[in-house]
């Protein structure tokens, strides 16, 4: 690892002084988990590393009743997975939370700073995508709100401007009858990075049910199968024709590549197939009048 | 530029002078602490797991300076005053869980960790808790084993949860 | 009479050596040793193409760097090296023969700032034309990547083809396999392949050299397997005096023939032998993702068997032409290709043999030794061809196996009478124990299930007179220090010896140490491989150790004015019964005894014993025959039962029942270990492991990210270790190697598992998930097998979409 100073802000005000000053030579970490391994790869060089594990207002997780779960930068992935509201509101979340890597990993990684890495295999990714996430931003130009499905713009790419650092993110409350899920596919049973990850959040609204389908490790930008989704609109029960349409539809909404993880033809038929087992899984948990 | 770093290892205070790059294994390893291993540096092998603050850690993916103000314990901390070893560690050596021994001190500082949070773990919880630690030796099956045996020992023995020993 | 007793000797489950230091994490690896700040630092900068002349180098910017002393290439340091075939140059000079090679070093003052200067090194090359396909290139020689290979010196019994890429050629040629497969009944030809495999041992390898500036002394602190191979492969290459070198082996973790032989400390000498460098000691620390880049993997291989079999079911012939992928260097990896082709009929006995077993240069990193060494590989399509030839005949699997079992005292493939074994039992056990001839449901919704078998064999593979020595001394405490030059990596050698020890002495094991390997105080070892130790350095502790007892009998028996034989050790306490003498033994052992005579006799009591194998003889190079081409053969069996997830290839193992015929268990919970820990190894390597290379020969599996070995959520619920003790006759107490043979049949047995549950045949390794997957597919549309050749899929992966535009 080449050498860079680090600076550990004990505020937000006071980090946005650091970045501004150094601008596009520093860069943020929260866990590090990421950061520390491309610096160690010399995929990135930054001369002031700045920590943000000390800055108190990024830390914990609060849940607003009917509002929401509001998850801070530091919120670690095991925090957030143990979390009682996340347990219970946020199944989606907690499955990509226990997906991730291993438990030694979770304690230190945090669940925004696998967002903000925006690489696409990232398992917390399709689960912020369900959970149509908003992410609070502070920056030079103070404070702002992005839309998750506006926030990571290509591989390893999002559209914090510099300076600007995710704060926390929140997650509305997906209802009292909602039902969710994260299935992940890699080469081993644990710490892997996912081959084809896919998230459904089931939600029985007053307009009858809904669900929401983000797939990840399949395309630069995470994606929500929207078609899927409209396919299976208003069905509690869907059948294994309804599925498979559904699976087939994600699929074309996907765009894989092939590497040494997996193929894309194998990428696409494992984006089809955990569409369709989630979809199942998400109505089969409601069907059982099991909310989440 | 070096700069200081200030905290609790093994129950004793410390200081290091360190560079911010360098991360807390190899601060660790410098200052002679080397049970703590370096098998990729990346997060990825488990061989420097070290306890900080109750939560198993990968200290390749800790900088040193990260540090300031915790504690850290590695499984040399775990040794009696009468150098009795822990029961984690007696249980490894009675079960056969221990080969080339490379992966051991973080093997067993992930089962303390966890067994100090889960007294009374199945078999599916051990496997979890040590998914990020590998051992090409054993083949982990005894280290379930001693797991197992070491959560009954500890049990017995009324480990304190929140003590060191 | 039996004159000691102990509770620790042979046979009993005891606490193994060096387990509490490894518990308490106060045991020093290489890396944790300690130099002062004389130490110097060394890393490797390597080469960006897999096949091109170095036009030059540029280290005038690392030069530069803070920290950084020198820069040493290729040029500076041109010396040759191998165990059995000198083609291997620590740094490319002149050429780069893979993307990775070494073509220059950089020595500073600290670790980063060698990792600095490493990437401000720069280097041009005018690219020559790769070659990946080792069958491409044992059959076309428009690519070669040693067109020296003439003049590299190499022993008797191996065979370089100069002009070619064949690194070593085995042959066995045994009666008439032409009219023997006109003859037969039925024919079955079948082909199996498999990527290079990596060990996967947690501690990278890490080096220790310094030159004493005065006398040219050279020390070498290294994670070696083989103190002594890798001083005697030092010294040819560097044409340096033995004498001159000492190698120090602090604790390996982990090596499973990754660290035997010499793998880093050449490059490690380039630096600390430099004129400007000598005197300060250099270490060299691998990085984990320049691991395989540095030293040997396991061979890739595409394995070709045709059988030939009568009406009866009896196999009358075999062809096997066997591929080994060597990569750039055969040094070592010529010597697997020669194992699987002295042991090319596995557990069967087969009249005629035809066998051609190719060790075959790539522009790729290297193949060597790796536990099981040749042996998984052959035994990976063996045993796969066997159950195909099986189905084929219409015989059960395992009744067509026992019909052609290799039985005591039929001839192996190159002649020799098969030893003692009680395979059959071993057979019966594991065909039981996972009720191999019932067809389970899966447990799991939606998943089928399978089961396989397979059976494993292997011979110690070493060179005729590899030759082991130990001595045995008992020191004016009572205690034993035992110098046998064995790496203990984890096996559980030392606990063995004092075992043997023990046994011999009557010495409680608690009061024996085995110190680690030093050339300059321990007496000569070959190497620490080949599942080699407990038999042929078993052999030199017992005879040290008994020759110790004489001397220590022989003293007290004079002492005490008794005959010899009326002495007893029992627990560390000499009795003599018939005269009520019973004595802890003391510093009278050292110093001497005070004799009835007045006289002192006496002195330090020392046992030494040596041990070569006395019979052993080259198989003939033309027809691979030999009245005893090798010690022995431990031989075992292996049964999985898998389910398979046919939605995602996702397979999972149920149940795993192993066992072999170790002659005899010197130290059960040893040998238990290493049935399970090479089970779950096997099961690994046969489910998810290789590594992988872009069109270019870049290597995109370096490390853990990437080349992914079992967690502890990947192994069995349920793996029954096992063994049989069926006596060999030249043994130190029966016992036979047992250290690899776990590794070997794992992966076939999981390939027989899944046929059993999908009914397509899968002919290339590994099981992964996205391959099973594959294989269920193409059974939908009819196939029977999948085939998917290695190196065609550098050529899909070329045309692939591997970036997101």
């Amino acid at each position: 690892m080449l050498a860079f100073e680090m600076e550990r802000p004990r505020s937000l005000a006071s980090a946005a002084e650091i970045l501004e000053k150094h601008g596009s030579q520093a860069m943020v970490k929260a866990g590090g988990t990421d950061v520390l391994v491309w610096m160690r790869k010399h995929a990135v060089h930054p001369e002031v590393l700045v920590d943000l594990s000390e800055i108190p207002e990024l830390k914990g997780i609060s849940f607003y009743p009917h509002r929401g779960i509001k998850i801070g930068a530091l919120a670690t992935v095991n925090e957030t997975a143990e979390n009682e509201d996340v347990k219970r509101c946020y199944p989606a979340l907690r499955d990509a939370c226990l997906s991730h890597s291993d438990v030694l990993i979770r304690n230190k990684a945090t669940v925004l700073g696998n967002i903000c890495a925006s690489v696409p295999s990232g398992d917390l990714i399709p689960a912020f995508a369900v959970h149509e996430a908003v992410l609070h931003v502070f920056g030079p130009g103070g404070e702002r709100d992005i839309f998750f499905s506006d926030f990571i713009t290509g591989p390893r790419k999002n559209s914090l401007m510099p300076g600007e650092i995710v704060v926390s993110a929140t997650l509305p409350f997906p209802g009292e009858r909602s039902a969710g899920c994260y299935l992940k596919l890699a080469r081993r049973n644990a710490l892997d990075l996912a081959q084809v990850g896919v998230a459904c959040l089931a939600v029985d609204g007053e307009a009858g049910r809904t669900y929401r389908i983000a797939c990840g490790a399949v395309a630069p930008r995470p994606v929500r199968a929207t078609g899927a989704e409209k396919i299976l609109e208003g069905v509690t029960a869907p059948g294994d024709d309804l599925l498979d349409r559904a699976g087939k539809a994600a699929a074309e909404a996907s765009n894989p590549i092939t590497d040494v993880r997996a193929s894309r033809e194998y990428r696409l038929s494992m984006v089809d197939e955990l569409t369709k087992r989630a979809v199942a899984l998400c109505a089969e948990r409601l069907q059982g009048g099991r909310a989440s | 530029m070096k700069r200081d770093v200030h905290f609790i290892l093994n129950g004793k205070p410390v200081t290091f002078s360190v560079e911010p790059r360098t991360t807390l294994l190899r601060a660790l390893r410098e200052y002679g602490v080397t049970s703590v291993k370096r098998g990729c540096e990346e997060g990825e092998c488990g061989t420097c797991t070290v306890v900080i603050d109750d939560l198993a850690q990968k200290s390749c993916m800790v900088l040193a300076l990260e540090a300031e103000g915790k504690s850290v314990l590695t499984v040399e901390g775990l040794v009696g005053p009468k150098g009795e070893l822990h029961p984690i560690q007696q249980a490894f050596v009675d079960e056969g869980a221990i080969q080339c021994g490379f992966c051991t001190p973080g093997m067993i500082m992930s089962a303390y960790a966890f067994l100090r949070k889960t007294p009374d773990p199945t078999e599916e919880e051990i496997r979890v808790a040590l998914a990020g630690n590998l051992c090409r030796c054993t083949g982990y099956i005894p280290i379930f084993r001693a797991v197992h045996k070491a959560a009954a020992v500890m049990r017995e023995l009324g480990h304190i949860p929140g003590r060191a020993r | 009479m039996k004159q000691t007793v102990t509770k620790n000797g042979i046979g009993a489950w005891t606490e193994r050596k060096y387990d509490v230091e490894k518990a308490a994490g106060t045991l020093a690896f290489t890396d944790d040793l300690r130099f002062g700040p004389e130490l110097l630092h060394a890393r490797a900068v390597r080469s960006t193409v897999a096949h091109g002349e170095i036009l030059s180098i540029d280290f005038s910017e690392a030069l530069k760097v803070k920290g950084v002393v020198k820069v040493v290439t290729g040029k500076d340091f041109v010396h040759r090296f191998g165990l059995y075939l000198m083609d291997r140059t620590p740094m490319a000079i002149g050429k780069v023969r893979y993307m990775g090679e070494p073509v220059a070093l950089v020595i500073a003052e600290s670790e980063e700032a060698a990792e600095e200067g490493m990437l401000k090194v720069t280097a041009k090359y005018r690219e020559l034309p790769p070659i990946f396909d080792p069958v491409k290139a044992a059959t076309d020689n428009s690519v070669l990547v040693h067109p020296e290979l003439e003049t590299y010196d190499h022993v008797d019994f191996i065979t370089p083809f100069p002009g070619t890429n064949i690194g070593n050629w085995f042959r066995i040629r045994r009666g008439d396999v032409d009219k023997a497969f006109s003859e037969a009944e039925y024919i079955v030809e079948e082909a199996v392949n498999c990527p290079q495999i990596a060990h996967g041992f947690l501690e990278p390898h890490c080096c220790i050299c310094r030159e004493d500036p005065a006398t040219g002394d050279l020390t070498i602190w290294s994670t070696a397997q083989s103190a002594f191979a890798l001083r005697d492969i030092v010294s040819k290459g560097l044409k340096y005096p033995l004498s001159k070198i000492r190698v120090i082996a602090p604790p390996i973790g982990g090596g499973f023939g990754g660290k035997a032989g010499m793998t880093v400390e050449a490059l490690c000498l380039a630096g600390a032998m430099n004129p400007d460098v000598r005197g300060r000691p250099v270490k060299l620390y691998i990085p984990r993702e320049e691991v395989l880049l540095t030293s040997w993997v396991r061979q890739a291989y595409v394995a070709k068997i045709k059988l030939g079999i009568d009406k009866d079911g009896k196999i009358i012939a075999i062809r096997n032409t066997f591929y080994f992928d060597t990569g750039i260097s055969a040094e070592y990896g010529a010597n697997p290709v020669r194992s699987a082709g002295y042991s090319s009929t596995g557990c069967y006995y087969i009249p005629n043999v035809w066998t051609d077993s190719y060790a075959v240069y790539t522009n790729k990193p290297f193949g060597g030794a790796y536990r099981g060494f040749g042996l998984p590989e052959l035994m990976g399509a063996m045993e796969v061809v066997i159950d195909i030839a099986a189905r084929k005949v219409g015989m059960d699997p395992i009744e067509f196996r026992l019909k052609n079992i290799l039985k005591p005292g039929l001839p192996t493939c190159t002649g020799m009478p098969m030893n003692n074994h009680a395979l059959d039992t071993i057979v019966g056990k594991v065909v039981d124990r996972i009720r191999l001839n019932e067809k389970e449901p899966a447990t799991r919704k939606g998943w089928v299930r399978g089961k396989g078998f397979a059976l494993a064999l292997k011979a110690p593979a070493m060179p005729a007179d590899a030759a082991s020595s130990a001595i045995v001394k008992i020191l004016g405490d009572g205690t034993v220090e035992v110098l046998a030059a064995t790496m203990d990596m984890g096996q559980g050698a030392y606990t063995a010896y004092s075992q043997m020890v023990s046994e011999e002495l009557g010495i409680p094991i608690e009061k024996i140490r085995c110190p680690y390997p030093d050339t300059q105080s321990h007496p000569y070892d070959w190497q620490t491989v080949a599942s080699r130790s407990c038999w042929s350095m078993g052999m030199a502790v017992k005879r040290a150790a008994s020759d110790a007892r004489q001397k220590l009998l022989a003293l007290y028996a004079e002492y005490w004015q008794v005959e010899p034989e009326s002495i007893t050790i029992e627990h560390g306490i000499v009795k003599c019964r018939k005269k009520g003498k019973a004595e802890p033994i003391d510093e009278h052992i050292q110093s001497g005894f005070p004799m009835p005579d007045g006289n002192y006799k006496g002195g330090p009591v020392i046992g030494t014993g040596s041990f070569v194998p006395p019979d052993v003889i080259y198989p003939d190079a033309e027809t691979g025959q030999s009245p005893k081409s090798v010690v022995h053969f431990t031989v075992g069996a292996v049964g999985i039962d898998v389910e398979v997830d046919p939605a995602t290839g996702a397979v999972e193992v149920n149940k795993v029942s192993a066992g072999y015929d170790v002659g005899k268990a010197i130290s059960p919970v040893n040998v238990k270990g290493q049935i399970e820990g090479g089970t779950v190894q096997g099961i690994s390597a046969g489910l998810m492991e290789g590594m992988y290379y872009d069109e270019h020969g870049k290597l995109l599996t370096p490390d853990f990210t990437d080349y992914k070995i079992a967690t502890a959520l990947d192994v069995p619920p349920d793996l029954d270790a096992f063994w049989e003790e069926t006596p060999e006759e030249l043994s130190p107490y029966g016992n036979r190697g047992v250290g690899e043979h776990s590794m070997i049949s794992p992966a076939p047995a999981m390939d027989n598992a899944l046929f059993d549950a999908l009914g397509i045949r899968i002919h290339s390794y590994p099981l992964g998930r996205e391959r099973v997957y594959k294989a269920i597919q193409a059974k939908k549309k009819g196939e029977t097998d999948l085939w998917e050749y290695p190196y065609a899929l550098e050529q899909s992966y070329k045309n692939a979409i591997k970036e997101w535009k």
